[in-house]
């Protein structure tokens, strides 16, 4: 499967790669908002990671964009304890599951198959 | 009509109403219990309620919302005012409405069906994902509405939430695909009276198209559970004795066997414990509405606050929790807070406060419940004691609030001699008391009379998760717990330089003392420290270097037996997800006090230098005497185990154990005391070191430990002395009656006298050097006495420090030397030590203090009070070298 990875923490990226590859994904980065919202469009892939706070358009907003254009979409948050309310606004707008940081790599590959099976 | 006799058109319409109304109502429930309340807002949710009802024909529902929504109608009325008496129309219509709208869903089941959604106590945002799961289902089924409404979802925390879905074709299987996809959901359950029909009437589908189930789990009962924690201890009983029966005898590939099933039933025992934690809030967030309910019916102004809902607590001891929690809140509305009229005249504000904090800390959870009201009238208790007969005139007028706090616990004891029909006569603070001891708890009260009363409440650390830093330190994996660390840096970052003789580093400008805590856990340990942690509890703040920082880690922290007496610094042990053990520290304790800290001296928590008090433990032999040993002298306590009798013993000695693979004599205190010799069925094994050697008891009971002072220990008559050679003082506790205190070290030398020595080549003194020595125990003054024969000296011996410290100040003797017993009845030596050089004409006298307990802890603290010279029981040669020692270097002028 194709998953867009939105981050703007490179190291965060790296490792996210690095998980998902070894499951036998294809990773397609990005490093904010905006560009998260240009590459989807571009790729289409089966599944996006979306961190929220980045530089540009915020995971929230992001995720409202892709939403919008494309409403099965799997948007997946990837987003520390504290952020609950923006975790809120971004299942609103569409978001299908969220992770929760620090996560265990296993979440974050369940996550992602998990909503392959569905769609 | 009454909502149930609707008969709706259409499921989406019914379904709109229902959590229309819902919403509606918690606005308004909500509202009333805000200060100011929202009165827009809510008088447009009364206009709504009545409104969508008046559609519908509900009768008494408009009525209700009518008069409510009039009540607060504050348009052209500029008199208008928010008062409880309208407050509680809300409360009570809110009550009313939603009294009509419940039950309706269950008698019509082709309506709406039900499903609970119960979400994992680990689930880090219950609400988000109730909120997912919401969305999923009312994507694919319109209508379907949320308990908890959507729109409160977001910051909801909870168990169990509730999708109420219209009951299309084959619901519950579209529910739970749908579900499916939502992480955390223990469990979906349908609720309604088909239950019982028996599901499996239905033909199963095919298992490959069913959606998948590895979420799915089972509803367990909290007594099912409990079952189960239950057989995971007897399995680990078991599991130790078989180990001990077999012993020696297992090969090390059994062995491995054996230490792999104990692990796995402390991994099992971890989990079982897991399942059962939840956040406290899920009490708490019943009782701002008691708390109203109950300042109504007492016309009292009372605003409950509540802090710390998110600390995790075992759902065992949370059901057991809320009622006695209950009568505290209770208590304190009534008993605590004064009438709105009375506090106005006192001066304080007209509404009264009630605080509810809950916190974890060094492994326990700590719940305060506070009350700025009137406190408790210490005197009025005073006299009941008296009047009861519960303590003498004298007593009672001297006895400290500590001691006091101890009878408001009785049952029927009530510092307020007035009925009420919310509290009765205080009855109930035993009860609370029994609860809380029942699960190992501790509750204690501090009051000021006119200003309030705090109760605190300790619950069980193993009951708790606690998050812990885990470092390494030496050879030693420790744990501190979160809330205790201040800041993390490398060693070359931090800056450690040397200030008031200690290494420190710079905390806001003030020096900071750097321990090594490989070094506090044993000086001889060979470590190297990268990091340095900054530790505060309390006023107690302090750098520590250890070794590695692993991270962080949720840990259940498992209380060591028998082990808190050697280790005050031990909160327990947890078992790491790698399965190492790590111990886990409370800093209070772990930290010496360091000179310039005189503050410190007054935490009462810790027993300090000086403070003339010991911590004692508290043992049965047979019937009820109660016997006690400094807790400092004991290491542990074990179930017996095989003794090996060895040719040639004493008779009171019954042989040897191996103990962690050391072999302790077993000295029998039942023949030694001439008690009934019950010997073969003591069913514990004590372990205490003193006088430098490592010996085991074996004793019917280990109650507890108890605070005592030096000065309640009382000395024998002299007319006992011969009969009960091995008993030192006695203490008379107020709730556990007579407590001996045993001559351990007696006892020793009876058993094993200590080997004779080569005399000493020492100089002789001459008498005209007298020395001083104070020890209650008359076996250990004799020891003393020869010891110092060779020198020529002259002797006085006092048996307790208080006749020493008597004799210096009637007779104005000097000494040459004082030797000190550290542990001795009225006055501990610290304490005479501290007396002695507090004062100018006697602070010049050399002193040593003559110890049994071992190790470094008792070094270091005798050092700090000035002693001259620290030496452990019992060393002849080297107690004659120290005097000789200490004599040569006396100031000229002290020379007698």
């Amino acid at each position: 499967m194709t998953i867009l990875i939105a981050d703007d923490a490179a190291f965060m990226r790296m490792r996210l790669r690095k998980l998902l590859e070894e499951a036998g994904h294809d990773v397609i980065e990005a490093a904010n908002g905006r560009e998260a919202v240009a590459k989807y469009q571009e790729h289409r892939p089966h599944a996006v990671l979306m961190d929220i706070t980045m530089p540009e358009l915020d995971g929230v907003a992001a995720t409202r964009e892709i939403c919008q254009s494309d409403p099965t979409a799997r948007v997946i948050m990837v987003s520390a304890l504290g952020q609950q309310a923006m975790i809120v606004a971004a299942i609103q707008a569409g978001a299908k599951d969220f992770v929760v940081k620090p996560y265990e790599p296993e979440r974050i590959l369940q996550a992602i198959d998990k909503w392959a099976r569905v769609g | 009509m009454r909502f149930d006799e609707i008969r709706w058109d259409s499921e989406e319409e019914r379904a709109l109403f229902l959590e229309e109304a819902f919403e509606l109502l918690g606005t308004l429930e909500e509202g009333a219990l805000k200060t100011p309340p929202p009165i827009e807002a809510m008088f447009r949710a009364a206009h709504t309620l009545k409104g969508s009802g008046g559609m519908l024909g509900l009768t008494e529902w408009v009525e209700r919302a009518h008069r409510l929504e009039d009540a607060i109608d504050r348009r052209g009325r500029p008199d208008w005012q928010w008062t409880p008496e309208l407050q509680q129309l809300v409360l009570e219509t809110v009550d009313a409405l939603r009294a009509e709208l419940s039950g309706a869903p269950a008698d019509d089941r082709t309506a709406l069906v039900r499903f609970d959604l119960r979400w994992s106590a680990s689930c880090p945002m219950p609400g988000v994902r109730a909120l997912q799961a919401y969305n999923a289902v009312s994507a694919a089924i319109p209508g379907t509405m949320s308990d908890p409404p959507v729109d409160r979802l977001g910051d909801w925390h909870g168990e169990v939430s509730v999708l109420w879905v219209p009951s299309v074709a084959d619901v519950e299987e579209q529910v739970q695909a749908l579900l499916a996809v939502v992480d955390d959901l223990v469990e979906v359950k349908r609720v309604d009276r088909a239950l019982e029909a028996p599901h499996l009437t239905e033909s199963p589908t095919d298992e490959s198209q069913r959606p998948d189930r590895r979420d799915a789990t089972l509803r367990i009962s909290a007594d099912t559970l409990e079952a189960i924690m239950e057989g995971i201890g007897e399995l680990l009983l078991d599991h130790g004795q078989l180990e001990h029966r077999l012993g020696h005898a297992l090969d090390s590939a059994t062995r491995s066997v054996f230490e792999h099933m104990r692990r796995r039933a402390l991994d099992l025992q971890d989990l079982t414990l897991r399942a059962r934690m939840l956040p406290l809030d899920t009490l708490f967030r019943q009782y701002p509405r008691a708390v109203h309910d109950i300042a109504r019916k007492l016309n009292k102004k009372i605003e409950l606050k509540t802090q710390g809902g998110d600390t995790e607590l075992d759902r065992v001891v949370m059901d057991r929790l809320h009622e006695p929690l209950l009568h505290l809140l209770r208590n304190a509305c009534d008993h605590g807070i004064e009438s709105p009229e009375e506090r106005i005249q006192l001066g304080k504000p007209e509404t009264g406060t009630v605080r509810l904090t809950a916190y974890a800390a060094q492994g326990h959870v700590h719940i305060q419940l506070e009350d700025d009201g009137r406190g408790i009238d210490w005197q009025k208790l005073r006299d009941k004691a008296e009047r009861e007969g519960w303590m003498s005139h004298d007593e009672a007028e001297r006895a400290r609030e500590e001691e006091l706090q101890d009878l408001l616990f009785r049952p029927g004891v009530s510092t307020r001699d007035q009925v009420t029909d919310l509290s009765g006569r205080g009855v109930g603070l035993d009860v609370v008391r029994a609860f809380l001891d029942e699960i190992h708890g501790a509750i204690s009260v501090e009051s000021r009379w006119g200003q309030g009363t705090t109760f605190h409440i300790e619950l069980p650390m193993t009951m708790a998760i606690v998050t812990a830093l885990i470092v390494e330190a030496g050879p030693w994996t420790v744990g501190f717990p979160i809330a205790t660390v201040e800041r993390i840096e490398s060693v070359s970052v931090a800056g450690v330089k040397s200030a008031l003789g200690h290494d420190a580093v710079s905390d806001r400008n003030t020096p900071l003392p750097v321990f090594s805590l490989t070094e506090l856990l044993d000086p001889d340990q060979p470590h190297e420290d990268h990091y340095v942690v900054r530790v505060k509890d309390g006023r107690t703040q302090a750098a520590l270097t250890v070794g590695e920082v692993t991270g962080q880690q949720e840990i259940v922290i498992k209380p060591v037996e028998g082990l808190t007496g050697l280790t005050p610094w031990l909160s327990g042990v947890a078992l790491l997800g790698d399965g190492r053990l790590a111990l886990v520290v409370d800093v209070r304790r772990l930290v010496p006090v360091t000179r310039s800290e005189g503050e410190a001296l007054r935490e009462d928590d810790v027993i300090l230098l000086g403070s003339n008090q010991m911590e004692l433990l508290v043992f049965r032999l047979n019937g009820d005497q109660r016997y006690g040993i400094n807790v400092y002298k004991t290491r542990e306590v074990l179930p017996a185990t095989t003794v090996t009798r060895v040719a040639g013993q004493h008779p009171w000695l019954d042989g040897v154990v191996y103990v962690r693979g050391q072999a302790l004599p077993v000295i029998n205190l039942y023949r030694a005391l001439d008690l009934d010799p019950q010997a073969d069925s003591a069913p514990l094994l004590m372990v205490a070191e003193f006088n430098q050697t490592v010996q085991a008891f074996g004793v019917y009971e280990v109650e507890q430990m108890v605070r005592v002072g030096w000065d309640a220990v009382e000395t024998l008559p002299d007319l006992m002395e011969g009969h009960n050679r091995f008993v030192t003082g006695l203490i008379n506790h107020p709730t556990l009656g007579t407590i001996q205190l045993l001559d351990f070290e007696a006892l020793l030398a009876a058993v094993a006298p200590p080997a004779p020595e080569a005399e000493p080549q020492l100089p002789p003194l001459g008498p005209e050097v007298t020395v001083w020595l104070a020890d209650d125990s008359a076996v250990a003054r004799q020891q003393v006495e020869k010891a110092l024969a060779s020198l020529g000296v002259t002797m006085r011996t006092f048996r307790d420090g208080t006749e020493l410290l008597a004799a210096v100040r009637g007779e104005g003797a000097r000494p040459d030397v004082v030797v000190l017993d550290v542990e001795m009845p009225k006055l501990d030596g610290y304490s005479v030590a501290r007396q002695l050089k507090e004062s100018a004409e006697t602070a010049a006298i050399p002193i040593i203090l003559h110890t049994s307990l071992s190790g470094k802890w008792q070094a270091s603290r005798a050092q700090e009070i000035d002693a001259d010279a620290v030496i452990t029981k019992f060393d002849p040669g080297l107690l004659a070298a120290t005097v000789v020692r200490l004599v040569a270097a006396r100031p000229l002028s002290a020379v007698s």
